[in-house]
């Protein structure tokens, strides 16, 4: 009995001293492989320190389970203890052994499928992202090359420096840089931004305070402010209540008295001033785009001339409100490229019940607290007959929401300053405008990317209710169905194949101790073949589950997967127990 | 000893056929599931047809997984170490001989024709993804080959440029790993795209490790090259087959090459695995290039049996000489 224990002890030592031994071998091996494995093509050289260890976890947890196999056969068969008689107690100690050694791998499943589930698609985002970033960057050093060659030094230096701010000490930037500003001057870009105009909330106010506003203008002799509070709580007031009445009287009276100032020459001057006021508040009262852009870009000159001039500080404050509504500042979308966001969306685009078929590609997008800004758009719609109705292509837009709480992008992009600087769609089919619905919502947007499309970056959780996100958008939804399935098998992997591996390295252990050229040959090659036999396993039953999907559907699918599972995991169990049987039947001869 | 060595026989047949029926349904779903289209069926008689294509490529691959088993049953019962080769020989000969016959008719019957399903790859309203980018087809008026293949309102996004094709064929090409396919345009509006995996929605899904790819198309240049010969001179593939199955038979040494018998089984395996390799090398331009070195005529066109028997000889010498230990 002391003599089984003995052996047992050394049996369960051996076992644990070799798993953990091939687990923190091929973590130091994945390590060195990812070392000397960057991929530059991929990845900026300034993310090396981030990739490796990321790439190392990545592979070491993608590959758990063949390590984890390789580990217990040799183990529990080339580290097995000699077998000297078979009245010692080894026998008896595997079999004493088996049922702690099922207890144990259960709970290393546990690990696997936490780490499976929990770290790597974290992992996978992440790398995903260095990838995103790096592919972002590497566009503006190249538009930054090409405004270099059409010789656009404002934005060659914003280009290069977007770039710069992903990879602060690429010398081939920093020299370009270097050699733009010794060219033109640092302070010929305006690199500050501009600071964020006051947003104007007038229409949030009571009538009440409107009216109280306008008659305080008035008491101040600020008779065009007066008349604008006066005419807006008009406008707000319901028709025919004594706020609308009250607000008539007291717009009329100021136009009276700003009538009888005109014979005066100064009051004349104000008066071509009230003129081009009225016109541009008759502009920014339009719904059409084009006005609203000259209404602003009015009341900037005015506010510009006159800086003391309230009234159109406050006009302009209200333009800038109402023209992001409608569109979006160029200058807000320049801010926000260099960060990160969704890449390469691409997406059906269709309305419900539409007979229409619309192609979005939007080459990125960039949430921020300002908004959700859009660059490389293009769409094209086809009709019933398969006809093309538009196609379009904006280099910016901004996604808004509209009353009905619908995803609107603006493509019109207003210069601050230069009127003739307006960023329009082009259109090469259909009539042009200025916007157009997104169907997706926001949150959508995001998942129709490059990265949202990777499927490997998705928690399980997550991976099931992606079929219904994507596959509206244009997306098949069997590879996502049929991925989720094979999540799951893999916990089950991890057992099943760990059972069998250690049933045949015992049932397969050298006879008469450790065998010098084959043990060392096959420390090398054992591995290899249990990386290759997980991959066919895993092939297999992706065959076998995938094609049940695919002829009788999702929920065949996931009976012939659990069936599968529990006639593996009864198998594995039954060749065990069998082992440990024949052990038991060899200790009673 | 002479009943385990005539107990081989039906153990190489039982194992054979299990292994068989094994092989010939996996590569059947394989098949299957990478020319699925949820939108067109399968043509009417696929089963039948590729039942016959697959049957012949699972032969030779299931019978020497079969010698895989059976060595371990030689290593535990060997019997009369002749007997039991010479017998493991001699049935693997006629499994080999008569399964080609079946197969593929009588000696000299000229190659089968390589069968490929003619099915739409695209599904129609989807966005598929390819490694050129992505692909969305609004329409698709027919099968995907060379022959006919129409598309209609292809739009391609790739490296952030949407473009469109109003009218398209699709031409498969066939090449050395997955089968890639291109979009031709209608008329002249724009380059061909081509588009690698050809069928952008499941052929990822069901694509087999590269190891198992690589092992199948090694099996069927073997298989091609035993066909040849079998049209040009039946009696040269008779000899060229014994060479091969010599070889095979032979690899039983390594089964109880060690006292350690996973070792041995992953060794056998490997030296399978290589065998298949060697194929290839001598299909290879080295290997036409050695054999054209070789200055006697009939030496040259006999090379690769030559090869294989020279080998089978070598192995098959090592098996007696090296009886090894019984192992129980």
């Amino acid at each position: 009995m002391a003599k089984t224990r003995d052996d047992y002890a050394l049996l369960r030592n051996r076992i644990i001293i070799v798993i953990l031994s091939v687990y923190g071998l091929s973590f130091v091996g994945f390590f060195a492989y990812s070392l000397f494995t960057f991929p530059e093509k991929y990845f900026l050289h300034v993310f090396r320190v981030q990739w490796t260890p990321l790439q190392t976890l990545v592979n070491f947890i993608e590959n758990l389970t063949p390590v984890h196999c390789a580990g217990v056969l040799l183990a529990c068969s080339l580290f097995a203890p000699p077998q000297p008689s078979l009245k010692t107690g080894l026998e008896d100690a595997f079999t004493r052994l088996v049922f702690s050694t099922v207890i144990v791998f259960v709970l290393l499943g546990g690990v696997f499928v936490t780490l499976s589930e929990g770290l790597l698609p974290v992992l996978h985002g992440r790398l995903g992202a260095l990838e995103n970033r790096t592919s972002v960057a590497r566009n503006y050093l190249e538009l930054a090359g090409e405004a270099r060659r059409e010789g656009n030094r404002r934005l060659q230096n914003a280009y290069l420096e977007y770039y710069l701010s992903v990879d602060p000490d690429n010398s081939e930037a920093l020299d370009a840089l270097a050699e733009l500003r010794k060219r033109s001057g640092e302070d010929a870009f305006g690199t500050s931004a501009p600071a964020p105009l006051k947003r104007a909330r007038l229409m949030d106010l009571e009538t009440s305070e409107l009216l109280g506003r306008a008659m305080a203008s008035v008491q101040e002799e600020d008779y065009y402010t007066g008349y604008y509070f006066a005419d807006l709580a008009k406008a707000l007031s319901p028709a025919g209540s004594p706020e609308a009445k009250q607000a008539g009287e007291l717009a009329a009276s100021i136009q009276r008295r700003l009538a009888s100032f005109r014979a005066d020459t100064e009051e004349r001057e104000r008066n071509a001033i009230f003129e081009i006021k009225t016109q541009a508040h008759s502009d920014l009262m339009s719904d059409e785009l084009p006005l609203v852009a000259r209404a602003y870009y009015t009341f900037r000159l005015l506010a510009e001339n006159d800086p003391d001039d309230t009234e159109a500080a406050n006009y302009l404050s209200r333009s800038v409100a109402k023209l992001k509504t409608m569109a979006f500042f160029r200058d807000e979308e320049e801010r926000f490229a260099s960060m990160p966001g969704a890449n390469g969306l691409f997406f059906l685009n269709n309305e419900p019940g539409a007979d229409t078929t619309e192609l979005v590609a939007i080459g990125g997008i960039i949430v921020t607290e300002d908004g959700t800004y859009a660059r490389d758009i293009e769409a094209i719609t086809f009709g019933g007959d398969g006809g093309t109705i538009s196609r379009f292509a904006a280099s910016a837009g901004k996604i808004m929401k509209d009353e009905e709480d619908r995803s609107i992008l603006y493509m019109v992009g207003i210069d601050r300053t230069d009127s003739s600087n307006t960023l329009l769609p082009e259109y090469t089919a259909g009539e042009p405008q200025d916007n157009f619905r997104i169907v997706p919502s926001l949150d959508e947007l995001e998942l129709l990317g490059s990265e949202g499309r990777d499927i490997a970056s998705y928690h399980l959780h997550r991976l099931w209710g992606l079929w219904d996100i994507l596959v509206p958008y244009g997306y098949p939804g069997d590879p996502i169905r049929i991925a989720a399935l094979m999540r799951v098998a893999e916990a089950f992997a991890f057992i099943i194949l760990s059972l069998l591996a250690l049933t045949i390295g015992w049932r397969l252990r050298p006879a008469g101790g450790f065998p010098v050229v084959a043990g060392t040959a096959g420390i090398l090659i054992l591995p290899v073949a249990a990386y290759l036999f997980v991959r066919f396993y895993d092939y297999l039953l992706m065959l076998l589950v995938g094609s049940t999907m695919l002829a009788w559907g999702f929920t065949p699918a996931i009976i012939v997967l659990i069936a599968l599972q529990f006639a593996l995991i009864v198998f594995a169990i039954a060749a065990l127990a069998a082992q440990s049987l024949k052990s038991r039947e060899t200790r009673s001869v | 000893m002479l009943k385990d060595s005539l107990l081989h026989l039906p153990a190489l047949l039982l194992i054979f056929a299990v292994v068989f029926a094994v092989l010939l349904g996996l590569s059947i779903l394989a098949s299957w599931a990478v020319l699925f289209n949820p939108v067109f069926p399968l043509e009417p008689g696929w089963f039948g047809k590729q039942l016959s294509a697959t049957a012949g490529e699972v032969l030779i691959a299931s019978l020497f997984l079969a010698l895989c088993v059976l060595f371990f049953r030689m290593r535990k019962r060997p019997g009369n170490r002749v007997l039991s080769f010479f017998f493991t020989l001699a049935v693997s000969f006629i499994i080999l001989s008569a399964g080609v016959t079946v197969v593929y008719g009588p000696p000299g019957s000229p190659p089968p024709k390589e069968y490929g399903a003619s099915q739409p790859l695209f599904v129609p309203g989807t966005i598929h993804n390819t490694d050129g980018g992505l692909v969305y087809v609004h329409e698709v008026n027919g099968p995907s080959d060379l022959i006919g293949g129409g598309l209609t309102n292809v739009v391609l996004y790739t490296d952030g440029n949407l473009r469109h094709v109003r009218h398209a064929s699709v031409a498969i090409r066939n090449g050395d790993g997955p089968k890639s396919a291109v979009i031709l345009p209608s008329g002249d509006t724009g380059d061909p795209v081509i588009l690698r995996p050809a069928n952008p929605v499941y052929q990822p899904i069901f694509e087999p490790p590269r190891f198992i790819t690589s092992l199948v198309d090694d099996i069927a240049s073997l298989e091609g090259l035993l066909l040849e010969k079998r049209t040009v001179a039946p009696a040269d593939f008779s000899l060229t087959l014994f060479a091969i199955l010599l070889t095979a038979t032979g690899c039983v040494c390594f089964s109880r090459a060690t006292r350690w018998p996973l070792f041995n089984a992953i060794l056998t395996l490997a030296v399978f695995r290589g065998f298949f390799f060697m194929v290839r090398f001598l299909g290879s331009d080295i290997g036409i290039e050695i054999r054209s070195m070789i200055p006697i005529a009939s030496v040259r066109e006999m090379f690769f049996t030559l090869v294989f028997l020279a080998i089978g000889v070598l192995l098959t010498a090592v098996n007696f000489v090296f009886p090894g230990k019984k192992h129980g």
